[in-house]
């Protein structure tokens, strides 16, 4: 895959994991990427790695069984592609300048996600840790809010209904 | 088609994809439009997706358009219901 040009028109060399990935954006200090592939915080820390930081910090959204009193046997996720990587580019920056990170990490799972898998990975480092709880936080409510990614539940029975929070 | 009119593409995902059966709908609209007009124009001739418009927002070229915001001619349109990822 061609090396994409950061938006001061630079070349940044990214060793990706090794799974396949529908598209991903960077910038030098993050990367956002979508996959059809299971997610793995190890195949991942290597882009936040760095000698001067202090503190790296992860979250996983991973598909829980039980809401109330309904049965969740798999979460299916869609993307409008082109413009889920371009908010997510953009949250990507907003955040690292915001929290002063060294990096941040956001990769996203679509397709059919088992219970106990994980959908969502997030991962950021700093030199100091109260940098990296509030960042993680900050991302995925602006996930949450502004990215074009659905959820789609699956029951027990077959029965499938979208999650649109209103 | 009427004179005067043109017809746009918007994509659709999640629930509105459903509700209508495609990827995509085309819409005849007269040029200048805003996105307000565009969702209206959706739900008279898509009355499928006439409850999932009043909670969905337009995008063209990737941005979120508020309702009276023009519509960019050639900007490839998309339809967002709320979104759920994570």
């Amino acid at each position: 895959m061609q090396q994409p040009a950061t938006s001061n028109g630079t070349h940044v060399v990214v060793h990706l994991p090794g799974c396949q990935l529908s598209g991903y954006l960077t910038t030098d200090r993050s990367i956002v990427a979508l996959t059809d592939s299971p997610l793995l915080i190890a195949d991942w820390r290597p882009q936040i790695e760095h000698p001067d930081v202090g503190a790296h910090a992860w979250f996983e959204g991973v598909t829980r069984r039980t809401t109330g009193d309904q049965t969740t046997v798999m979460l299916e996720y869609q993307a409008y592609e082109s413009m889920a990587l371009s908010e997510l580019s953009q949250l990507a920056e907003r955040i690292v300048a915001q929290h002063a990170l060294h990096r941040l990490v956001i990769v996203h799972r679509l397709g059919q996600v088992l219970v106990g898998e994980a959908s969502l990975l997030v991962g950021c480092s700093a030199p100091h840790r109260v940098n990296v709880f509030q960042a993680l936080s900050d991302v995925i409510d602006s996930i949450k809010r502004d990215v074009p990614i659905w959820k789609r539940e699956h029951a027990p029975d077959g029965q499938q209904a979208w999650v649109h929070p209103t | 088609m009427l004179p005067g009119t043109e017809s746009v593409d918007v994509l659709l995902f999640a629930i509105a994809r459903d509700l209508v059966g495609s990827e995509q709908v085309q819409v005849q609209v007269n040029q200048p439009i805003t996105a307000g007009e565009l969702k209206r124009a959706l739900a008279t001739q898509y009355p499928a997706l006439s409850q999932c418009l009043e909670i969905s927002r337009l995008v063209a070229a990737n941005r979120y358009l508020t309702d009276d915001q023009q519509v960019p001619p050639s900007a490839e349109l998309a339809l967002i219901p709320p979104v759920s990822g994570g």
